[in-house]
């Protein structure tokens, strides 16, 4: 059966510095990977690898069963959600735009926005709770409104695989439990989920794979294999707790997001 | 005074309505990507290829295109070389622009006059020749701006997100620049080199401050391009006035206006508003 995401042996260098080295994993099934590391581990890197946008100097990305460097129509399978911080709030764009982008860019050219488009796209943004701000300028949203607004975005050009880089830094409690449903929700129906958390709590309950990363690959299985303290202090490099209360798995001593 | 229904004001507002119209489609994307001062490094880089192209005898809407594109693409090679400052390579081409076209005029002393009205433009003076060639350059630009709308907009707003759908972002900020560089040799016969910068960059200046939607912004930005240099075109037929210089003015009182009048800088926005509110209240 064709994989959905396999790292082969993967060295990624920029201007002969090391990023990334020698990683290897492979996600046969549609699955909650949750990535974890510290500050600069390259976790975003590995989500651009994903993507395609970055080249591995060695080793080999396949994505279902594709290169996404060479072949740029695996990309339109993927849905991307970047880390909120990346976004220039200037341009003046309404929510609706920035929805609607999903489904578009995920069309051929000429690209035109068709009933159904925003029909669906408005769909998934009452998903998200968010179809009230359709007609909002994005700048004026707060942080958690704005990640859901991205995550929307990715939903609508409806991926098969949805990489999400930091959904979870600096927003409101409605907003969290917004995007632990609907990603929860998008797993159920068969998208494999690749989430990079800096604190894992928010998601742990509902993971399936859990990758530890640091420059290299610390760990990448079940939650109950990966989840050790020897494993958590070999990734983030100091002494994480780690407990269990109530049946839910939580990380204490893993700072607020830098 | 003039006939207002002579050709040659036909003919002069036909011109002036149509660089309007493209300095004001391309103007949110310009202004947008911080790119204000090359639109006005641009335009000496097409005053430079007119009056070359009038020492060497060449169509100088020719020379201007082909000098204005190369630099155009110079800069955006500068600029990624330098890791995204351009401001260098705008040094440069407005420095050497300058320097071409004052050795291009005085090596053609008999076409001193020519020159000028590239410098400060001459609309009143344009041929039918000038107005077909200026219409169909007028046109591609467009054409090219609504069919890559899409594309143009979402690569300024989140390129990284563009790039991850398999948009060549790279290609996008050329286009602009190539799209920048043929609304700068449409505007140098009309308003001149000297203002082809104001017409480029007010109208979505303008325009920002009164709307949230790029799509919004880009149809308002033309609304008020068309009004100002309308007006700005009635004054100076009346008045007896060079009309770039009008319209130059007009633009700049828009502006100040529209600062005065701003929507944004009153109020964020109602929602914003309600949301300042409440923060306030939670302290
Ligand atoms: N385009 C680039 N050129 C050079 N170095 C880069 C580039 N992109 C990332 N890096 C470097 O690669 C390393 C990993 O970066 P990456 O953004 O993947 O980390 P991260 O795990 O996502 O960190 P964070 O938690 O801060 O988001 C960092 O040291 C960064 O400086
Ligand atoms: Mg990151």
């Amino acid at each position: 059966m064709e994989s959905f995401i396999e790292f082969i042996d993967v060295n990624l260098e920029f201007n002969g510095k090391p990023i990334l080295s020698g990683i290897s994993f492979k996600v046969c099934k549609p699955e909650l990977v949750l990535i974890l590391g510290p500050n600069g581990a390259g976790k975003t890197t590995l989500l651009r690898l994903i993507v395609g946008m970055l080249k591995p100097s060695s080793g080999f990305v396949r994505v279902l069963g594709r290169d996404p460097h060479r072949d740029r129509s695996t990309r339109r399978l993927i849905g991307y959600v970047p880390q909120r911080e990346r976004i220039d709030p200037s341009i003046p764009m309404l929510v609706k735009d920035v929805i609607l982008m999903g489904r578009l860019l995920s069309k051929q050219l000429p690209r035109i926005v068709t009933y159904k488009d925003e029909e669906e796209a408005l769909n998934i943004a009452s998903k998200l709770g968010i179809d009230d701000l359709w007609y909002e300028s994005y700048s004026h949203l707060s942080g958690g409104e704005q990640q859901r607004v991205l995550i929307a975005r990715a939903l609508a050009s409806d991926p098969r695989i949805l990489l999400l880089d930091e959904p979870f830094s600096a927003i409101d409690a409605s907003s969290m439990k917004h995007i632990v449903d609907t990603v929860y929700e998008e797993y159920r129906r068969g998208v494999c989920m690749m989430v990079v958390l800096h604190d894992a709590t928010p998601l742990m309950e509902h993971a399936t794979k859990i990758l530890l990363l640091n420059k290299r690959l610390i760990a990448f299985g079940d939650p109950d294999t990966v989840l050790r303290e020897d494993l958590l202090k070999e990734t983030y490099m100091r002494t994480i707790h780690f407990y269990v209360r109530d049946g839910t798995r939580f990380m204490g001593g893993v700072d607020s997001h830098a | 005074m003039l006939d207002i229904l002579s050709p040659l004001l036909a003919k002069a507002l036909i011109a002036t309505i149509i660089a309007s119209i493209v300095s004001a489609s391309i103007s949110p994307h310009i202004v947008l990507r911080g790119l204000s001062a090359l639109g006005a490094a641009l335009a000496h880089a097409a005053l430079a290829g007119a009056t070359l192209s009038l020492t060497l005898g060449i169509n100088p809407t020719l020379g201007a295109l082909v000098v204005s594109v190369i630099f155009a693409v110079l800069s955006g090679y500068g600029g990624e070389r330098m890791g995204g400052r351009s401001d260098m390579v705008i040094g440069m081409i407005f420095g050497s622009s300058t320097a071409i076209a004052v050795l291009a005029v005085a090596l053609s002393s008999p076409y001193i006059s020519s020159a000028w009205r590239f410098l400060v433009g001459d609309v009143l003076g344009i041929t039918d020749y000038e107005l077909i060639e200026l219409t169909s350059l007028g046109v591609a630009t467009i054409i090219i701006l609504i069919v890559f709308h899409g594309e143009l907009k979402y690569t300024l707003f989140d390129p990284e997100s563009a790039e991850a759908y398999g948009l060549n972002v790279r290609f996008y900020r050329y286009l602009v620049l190539l799209v920048a560089s043929l609304c700068t040799v449409v505007n140098l016969r009309v308003v001149g080199s000297l203002l082809t910068e104001l017409l480029i960059a007010a109208p979505a200046v303008i325009a920002y401050e009164f709307t949230h939607s790029f799509e919004k912004l880009r149809n308002q930005a033309i609304a008020i391009a068309l009004l100002s240099s309308m007006a700005g075109f009635v004054v100076a037929i009346i008045l007896n006035l060079p009309i770039s210089g009008v319209v130059g003015v007009t633009m700049l009182l828009t502006y100040i206006a529209a600062s005065i009048l701003s929507v944004k800088r009153r109020r964020c926005g109602s929602r914003a508003h309600i949301r300042c509110v409440k923060e306030i209240f939670r302290e």
